[in-house]
């Protein structure tokens, strides 16, 4: 057996982090409820749906950001919770291991990219559907605030799960990973009252803060469609920050010493920038447009 | 002491998913200790499970107490009137060592608080908890959590005790104390005993009973089973290339265990493992000499 | 009987998160009953439901003479608590608002319960000692499911917001019904063959 006695020099941090991260990935690919969620995915996909928040007048483009952030996000949050609490049962064991606990929970960060792929592949399928189906859009919409609305749904589908894992780290009470997925509704929920009141920065802001937003939405059941005031752009910086801030405050939690120092610091830019991005996302000019 | 057969297990088999844990097994115990001995997977636990009546066999019949538990009134009474002692054991959240043990008292139906409270403290005297017991089970030892196990499954007395490596995690000092609890037990309760502590066994039980793939190997005094050992146990300066088990012990001899010792070795007096190894090897022997 | 063995700390969590949810809807209850959140209590009270019959000492529990049925009765009293704050909320939301469809709520908030127990009963049937994580996830993400993508008219109405009540009450009672049956199905001695 080759020990470090023998004189090779131990493997760095990223080598150790690399193999990992590919357990963790091939971990969450198999897990059930990230595979149930794919199949809803791909079944809604064709089954179509309306967003809970009205009729929509590009249904398409609803539905491409909700689906998977349901099917891939929400669900993302109890599979990557489990996957943070699975090995709980030999926590003294892994402990022991060389790989520290920054290590393990930065290789489960880097596992909710799998469902991000799925949902960059999934974006990248719809968009192509749409474009052959020539689905008609709105001139209201411009090509780039599309695809930044779209974009989004690949963050969504990484953000739920890195959530998961930041509960994961951070509580221990049975029942805690649907706590997590009803803040995130309950939030989003909430968002929409930013909606619900007349145009203004304030309601932007207040709409625009959510884990999940629509940008379409209408003052009743067959009142003509609006679209929100806000930049997307911002807004996609904003959740990204935001899934930056939940992934540094797991490993924060196994962090000691100087790298606990650099952890923080990254937790306050990282929290800088999310507030920026979204003041700047409610910034533009609040007045809807309608579609 | 009374001589009734306390358990009789008839043409009992019980198979996993194609793995047959027992096949057939006959055997019957009265009052007093006996061991259970076998490797890993030799179906010690099933045995077990089902004389506790936690688990139904596929076949045969069943028989404790002079009764067979098969009608709802038969299995609450053969229950209590037995303890039992699983192989691994989880405690609810938040109890402490005399508030489990008081739980599983009250699941006993000693439904009066007062004599309750001093049976609960009773037990756990007799495992030496007294001074912890109400210290909450999540801060107890590894061997101090093995010991709340043993004391619910000693409330009441109870005529039939089934304890599934009791000793595990348990200090030398405490081991011996629970010998002369367990001895005293054996005088008036039947007692079965699950270990891979040989020692255990040769100090407590007057019977073993050895399993193996789900079949009975030996069956009979203790003093029977290390006879068979007899001339085949010896201490040479180097290991025995011929012995079916050679290591190096204290005094710098290696301790031989073979099928013969061989002309001029150093006889040594076997001991109950000594004959364990023998009565296992053998079985392997046998089954190269078939193929 | 005893509920100490009940997992109170996930009970009271739930139960807890419920209450608060309630609380907002019938403080901020304007026209109607805000439902998308009084169904986000009902997903917090269903897992406080859920974890009920989590038993992690059943290894010995089971080789009680208490029976598994005399066990999970009495466990499941344990879910009144979230129930009853169901009740409480919904009849303050029915003080609120006229438009509270008060009848059908509480049967809807008693059948969720009811599937809750029933999963959990059926997964400790199948060898699941602590089955209350899952049946919380599983069920809170169906549930959640259901709210957001909001199903067609044409199927019946699990959780209706503007029509289809008669449709859900006959619904959730029957599988509120159901769900006993299943627990009690469920909940025979694992020795008897």
């Amino acid at each position: 057996m080759t020990t470090l006695a023998d004189g090779a020099a131990p493997p760095t941090r990223m080598a150790t982090l690399r193999p990992i991260a590919g357990l963790e990935a091939r971990r969450y690919a198999r897990h059930p409820l990230f595979l149930i969620g794919v199949a809803f995915l791909v079944i809604g996909s064709f089954t179509g749906g309306t967003a809970a928040t009205g009729a929509p007048a590009n249904p398409e483009q609803q539905v491409a950001t909700i689906l998977p952030a349901f099917f891939l996000g929400l669900l993302g949050v109890f599979v990557g919770h489990q996957l943070a609490r699975s090995m709980a049962a030999s926590t003294e064991a892994v402990e022991a291991s060389p790989a520290d606990g920054v290590i393990r929970t930065g290789a489960l960060c880097l596992a909710c990219l799998v469902p991000g792929a799925v949902a960059l592949g999934w974006t990248a399928c719809m968009s192509l559907v749409m474009a052959l189906k020539a689905v008609p859009v709105s001139a209201a919409i411009s090509s780039p605030d599309r695809g930044a609305m779209i974009a989004a749904s690949v963050v969504y589908a990484v953000g739920g799960p890195l959530f998961g894992v930041l509960v994961g780290r951070w509580t221990r009470f049975p029942g805690a990973a649907l706590v997590a997925a009803l803040v995130l509704v309950a939030w989003t929920f909430l968002g929409t009252f930013g909606l619900l009141m007349p145009a203004s920065r304030l309601g932007t802001l207040i709409h625009l803060n959510a884990p999940f937003t629509s940008w379409v939405s209408s003052d009743g059941p067959n009142a003509p469609l609006w679209l929100a005031g806000g930049s997307p752009w911002w807004y996609l910086s904003y959740i990204a920050a935001l899934c930056g801030l939940a992934a540094t405050a797991a490993m924060f939690h196994e962090a000691v010493g100087a790298r606990r120092s650099r952890l923080s610091r990254v937790l306050a830019v990282l929290g800088v920038l999310a507030v920026a991005s979204l003041l700047l996302a409610a910034a533009p000019d609040p007045t809807r447009l309608t579609l | 002491m009374t001589t009734t057969t306390t358990v009789a297990l008839t043409g009992i088999t019980k198979r996993y998913r194609g793995t047959t844990a027992l096949e057939a097994v006959d055997l019957s115990f009265k009052p007093g200790v006996t061991g259970l001995l076998g490797p890993n997977g030799a179906g010690k636990t099933t045995l077990l499970r089902i004389v506790a009546t936690v688990l139904a066999p596929d076949s045969g019949s069943v028989r404790l107490l002079g009764r067979s538990p098969a009608t709802p009134e038969a299995l609450a009474d053969v229950r209590r009137r037995l303890g039992y002692l699983p192989q691994e054991m989880g405690f609810p959240r938040g109890f402490t060592g005399f508030g489990f043990v008081d739980y599983m008292a009250v699941l006993k139906e000693w439904t009066a608080r007062a004599p309750r409270h001093d049976e609960v403290r009773r037990v756990l005297d007799l495992v030496d908890l007294g001074d912890v017991s109400t210290k909450r089970v999540r801060a107890l030892s590894g061997g101090q959590r093995r010991r709340v196990a043993l004391a619910q499954a000693m409330l009441g007395d109870p005529d039939l005790m089934l304890l599934d490596e009791p000793t595990t995690g348990v200090d030398p000092e405490q081991r011996v104390s629970l010998r002369q609890v367990l001895s005293r037990a054996g005088e008036h309760s039947t007692v079965l005993l699950s270990t891979h502590q040989t020692e255990d066994v040769a100090a407590l039980c007057d019977r073993v009973v050895v399993l193996d793939q789900g079949h009975v190997r030996f069956d009979g005094a203790v003093v029977d089973l290390v006879a068979t050992a007899a001339g085949r146990v010896w201490l040479a300066d180097a290991p025995d290339p011929g012995a079916r088990a050679s290591w190096r012990t204290g005094t710098g001899k290696h301790r031989n265990v073979g099928l013969a010792a061989p002309p001029g070795a150093e006889p040594t007096v076997p001991t109950l493992e000594d004959a364990y190894l023998l009565l296992l090897g053998d079985r392997a022997l046998t089954t190269e000499a078939a193929a | 009987m005893t509920l100490r063995g009940v997992d109170w700390a996930a009970v009271a969590v739930g139960s807890a998160a419920g209450a608060a949810i309630m609380i907002g809807c019938v403080a901020f209850a304007a026209d109607g009953p805000p439902l998308g959140y009084v169904r986000l209590a009902l997903i917090a009270l269903t897992a406080a439901g859920a974890f009920v019959l989590d038993e992690p000492a059943a290894a010995t529990v089971d080789a009680a003479p208490c029976t598994r049925l005399r066990r999970t009765a009495a466990r499941s009293t344990a879910v009144m608590l979230p129930f009853a704050i169901w009740v409480c909320g919904v009849l303050a939301l029915g003080q609120r608002t006229s438009l509270t469809p008060v009848g059908a709520l509480l049967v809807e908030g008693a059948g969720v319960l009811a599937v809750a127990v029933a999963s959990a009963a059926v997964l400790r049937r199948a060898g699941r000692i602590e089955p209350g994580e899952i049946v919380a996830s599983v069920l809170g993400a169906a549930m959640l499911a259901v709210l957001i993508f909001n199903p067609p008219p044409r199927s019946v109405p699990v959780f209706p917001v503007g029509d289809g009540w008669a449709a859900s009450t006959a619904l959730w009672a029957s599988l509120a019904a159901a769900a006993v049956m299943l627990v009690v199905a469920a909940s025979q001695d694992p020795y008897r063959r």
